[in-house]
């Protein structure tokens, strides 16, 4: 199986719980955050959307400079969040699938300017940023629980939802 | 890692790596937590403190079970949650977890990636996946606390 196809399959099964979650959070909570060192809700969600775009930048570009600009997302409705993170995710799903198993041997820069944070392989950044997506994605459920937003299953039952 | 590799042993070194590189935050992240928190949660309906960072602890040792079995079944099991008592007994576990699961992953020849794995509950089956896209689950960190320290592009936050 070409390196794309399983991350593809991967990416499309991780979305399905990112998609359900995003599509539950009020815009009443967009403010919130449960402390003062933590990210603003609308923050944590946008950077969940966002997150399976960077796929994007890594198989296309060679590297992401910070000095550069990156521009978050600010969303004012759920409905605006949910466009966007389909948005993304089909700029990465896109990207992935021009990528043949010699694109993942390239090399990957994340910097600021002169100053470069991290060198990789391309299969190796993609691996990291699902990881990473699936991380923040965690922590988005903890401050959907906090706020009483029903959290949907994700490997499995939540106390909210699911049976086995 | 390449598709045309027929090689014994190509795809367990790349899951190696990314199990260490993903090893250290959570061996740091659960030094951190303090046995004297272990109860609390954030919510009513939320998992305590000592079990969500028990469960982070044992993760790794479902990588046992998916190399070396064909599937996973609960009616068959006699499940008991670690309760650690310190959070050296937290860290411990987790050791004892990673280092079995890498382990097994260094002696995993390639073949095995595609035989079928399944989740069931006696007759109910919850899922069949090939054992490649069962490990990428068990490499991943779904409930992790907010207070893990966030790494990678997010570090610009």
């Amino acid at each position: 199986m070409p390196i794309n196809e399983g991350f593809i399959k991967e990416i499309e099964q991780e979305s399905k719980s990112a998609r359900e979650m995003l599509g539950r959070i009020p815009p009443e909570t967009f403010d919130w955050k449960p402390h003062e060192k933590s990210m603003t809700m609308k923050r944590l969600a946008g950077l969940v959307a966002d997150m399976f775009g960077w796929f994007q930048f890594e198989i296309d570009a060679d590297e992401l400079d910070f000095a550069k600009g990156y521009d978050m997302p600010d969303p004012k409705t759920t409905a605006e969040l949910v466009d966007f993170f389909e948005r993304r995710l089909n700029d990465g799903l896109t990207s992935l699938r021009g990528a043949d198993d010699a694109k993942f041997a390239e090399r990957w820069k994340l910097r600021r300017g002169e100053s470069v944070f991290m060198e990789t392989s391309k299969l190796e950044i993609v691996r990291m940023t699902i990881n990473h997506m699936v991380h923040h994605r965690g922590q988005l459920s903890v401050f959907m629980r906090l706020r009483d937003i029903p959290v949907p299953p994700i490997y499995g039952p939540t106390a909210d939802e699911g049976q086995m | 890692m390449s598709s045309t590799a027929t090689a014994a042993n190509t795809i367990a070194p790349a899951l190696i790596a990314e199990l260490e590189n993903e090893g250290k935050t959570t061996r740091t992240v659960l030094e951190r937590v303090p046995a004297d928190k272990f109860d609390w949660k954030p919510h009513e309906k939320s998992m305590t403190f000592g079990h969500l960072a028990s469960h982070v602890a044992e993760m790794h040792s479902w990588t046992v079970n998916t190399v070396r079995d064909p599937e996973l079944d609960f009616s068959k099991m006699d499940y008991k949650p670690f309760e650690p008592k310190s959070t050296e007994d937290l860290v411990a576990h987790f050791e004892k977890c990673y280092n079995d699961a890498i382990e097994t992953l260094k002696n995993a020849p390639d073949e095995i990636w595609s035989e079928p794995w399944s989740l069931r509950n006696g007759e109910q089956i919850y899922f069949t996946m090939p054992k490649i896209a069962v490990i990428a689950l068990d490499g991943t960190e779904p409930h992790c606390p907010p207070s893990r320290p966030a790494f990678g592009l997010s570090s610009r936050e």
